[in-house]
């Protein structure tokens, strides 16, 4: 099992989203974050003065899976996220980390059989 | 015959003043929301409160006190007698004119509070604040509106006597806007910088909650600004189309003027509105429509380098910008009048440039003393900060024990 971390452009989300669901990855757990890569921050100005925007607003992914659908997930967030066909700096990034256990709560069940 | 066409005139009256005293009172919820949008989030329960009570604190010193102190006129009788009550006498049928007149010039007084309290927002103290607003609203500010509109008229007879004009104000640039924004600038002074506005020297912008909120505080008080200039003629006799359409000329040079002086800001372009509507306010019967662009234009451009020198270079932590808005661009106001208000510049050509000079330093200078004396003789008696610790907590929670959004703040 692996649990896979994917920081996105928020705008990508819904393709992402529904890039998953194509390849029958349903369940995720999305979050709004804040963070600083190479895209860099931007500045503001109100009333004259600058604001410095260090901390660009990303959407953090995080997804369970079975080891057979690792690589089909990866891929399919890889191509739903990027900017154009090119991509562009601060599309973000996918971590891939090897999953130990998993419970599901309701039922108690254990391993492959909750993801 | 006769009797009905009285009736008419001071039922019609009554009338036009109680509009205007509503379209005022509700510019208030404008300086509100102004406010609201203006400071951080943990403050905007305060800036509401504030401007609320203040308002009613005023309307009490007013009524007993401020209204008359200026125009002699007391309300110390019964209430058949109060609604005969016209310029002081008792004439029956006057319909509560006297009534209905201090309600709307306490709406200008009203003002003086409100327009301070965007100034020493996020760390003045309630209570003496509210008491300032008393002292400003019931004493201040309606001694000096005897000297120019009320019932003392020797430094006017002065004026004319010397220049051969009064100093001319209508609705009040001088009076009410340069009177508020002068006497808030000791007030801002005395009370220092919020925690954080100055790092080792370096500037620090606090960033604003809300430019929506902002701006519907700037809206509301344009759509008022209609009531408070054009109502401003007291009578319906005399009220007056040029009023209505160089205020609307001054806004708009004010927003235009903005745009492009300030490459598009939102705070600048939102207060420049309002920087035009206080400049016109002193000469809106006596200029033209393009003059009134003007005025309003330059008042922008004043506001947009005032408030830059007053809070990057003077270090002035004035929170809306009210000296600049308020009392730099009221004075421009009340000098416009005496440059645009000329023949030669397409006005009616009643008024002296020397007249509403003096008229206008007259305003800086009572407003600076009485705002001196006030803001640091509450400084060593009760003080008018709030603790460091309060401060950085919010006003919200220090003062009013609950935040803008207490949803947000409970958890589990």
């Amino acid at each position: 099992m692996k649990y896979i971390i994917a920081i996105i452009q928020p705008t990508r989300l819904e393709a992402v989203k529904s890039a998953l669901s194509n390849i029958e990855v349903f369940r995720l757990t999305v979050s709004d974050v804040q963070g600083i890569g190479r895209q860099k921050g931007h500045t503001e100005t109100y009333r004259g003065h600058e604001y410095q925007i260090n901390f660009i607003r990303k959407v953090k992914l995080e997804i369970a899976v079975d080891d057979k659908f690792a690589e089909p997930t990866i891929k399919a967030i890889s191509q739903a996220a990027r900017s154009g066909a090119e991509g562009k700096i601060g599309d973000g990034k996918i971590f891939m980390l090897p999953l130990e256990d998993v419970m599901r709560i309701s039922t108690g069940e254990r391993g492959t059989e909750a993801i | 015959m006769n009797e009905t066409l009285q009736n008419l005139q001071f039922s019609s009256n009554t009338l036009f003043l109680m509009l205007g005293a509503i379209m005022i009172f509700a510019m208030h919820a404008g300086f509100a929301f102004l406010e609201v949008g203006t400071v951080r989030q943990k403050n905007q329960v305060n800036a509401l409160v504030k401007i609320i009570t203040d308002w009613s604190i005023s309307t009490i010193v007013y009524f007993l006190i401020g209204f008359p102190i200026a125009y002699g006129i007391s309300f110390w009788m019964d209430a058949g007698s109060l609604s005969n009550l016209f310029n002081g006498k008792i004439v029956v049928g006057a319909r509560g004119f006297d009534l209905v007149h201090c309600f709307f010039l306490t709406t200008f007084a009203a003002c003086v509070p409100a327009i301070i309290s965007g100034g020493i927002a996020e760390r003045a103290k309630f209570w003496p604040q509210l008491f300032a607003g008393a002292i400003l609203a019931g004493l201040c500010y309606p001694l000096f509106e005897s000297i120019i509109w009320g019932r003392f008229t020797f430094f006017q007879d002065w004026l004319v006597l010397n220049t051969g004009a009064k100093f001319h104000d209508y609705a009040g640039s001088v009076v009410v806007h340069s009177m508020g924004g002068w006497l808030a600038l000791p007030a801002i002074v005395i009370l220092g910088q919020r925690i954080g506005r100055w790092t080792n020297g370096v500037s620090q912008g606090i960033p604003v909650s809300s430019i929506p909120f902002l701006s519907l505080g700037s809206w509301i008080l344009a759509v008022g600004w209609f009531g408070f200039n054009v109502m401003s003629a007291q009578d319906i006799a005399g009220i007056s189309g040029l009023v209505a359409v160089n205020s609307l000329f001054a806004m708009v040079g004010g927003i235009i003027f903005a745009l492009i002086f300030s490459k598009n800001d939102p705070g600048f372009i939102h207060n420049g509105a309002l920087a035009g509507l206080i400049a016109i306010c002193s000469g809106s019967d006596v200029v033209h429509p393009f003059g009134a662009l003007f005025i309003g234009g330059i008042a922008s451009i004043i506001f947009i380098f005032g408030f830059h020198l007053e809070t990057e270079k003077l270090k002035i932590d004035d929170v809306l910008g009210v000296w600049p808005l308020h009392g730099i661009t009221g004075s421009w106001g009340g000098i416009a009048t005496g440059i645009f208000g000329q023949k030669f510049m397409g006005g009616t050509g009643d008024v002296s440039l020397t007249a509403q000079i003096a008229g206008t330093f007259a305003a800086i200078i009572v407003a600076l003393v009485a705002g001196t004396f006030v803001y640091i003789t509450l400084k060593h008696t009760v003080g008018i900060r709030l603790s460091q610790e309060d401060e950085m907590r919010g006003a919200d929670l220090s003062i009013h024990n609950i935040g803008a959004y207490p949803e947000q703040d409970i958890h589990g």
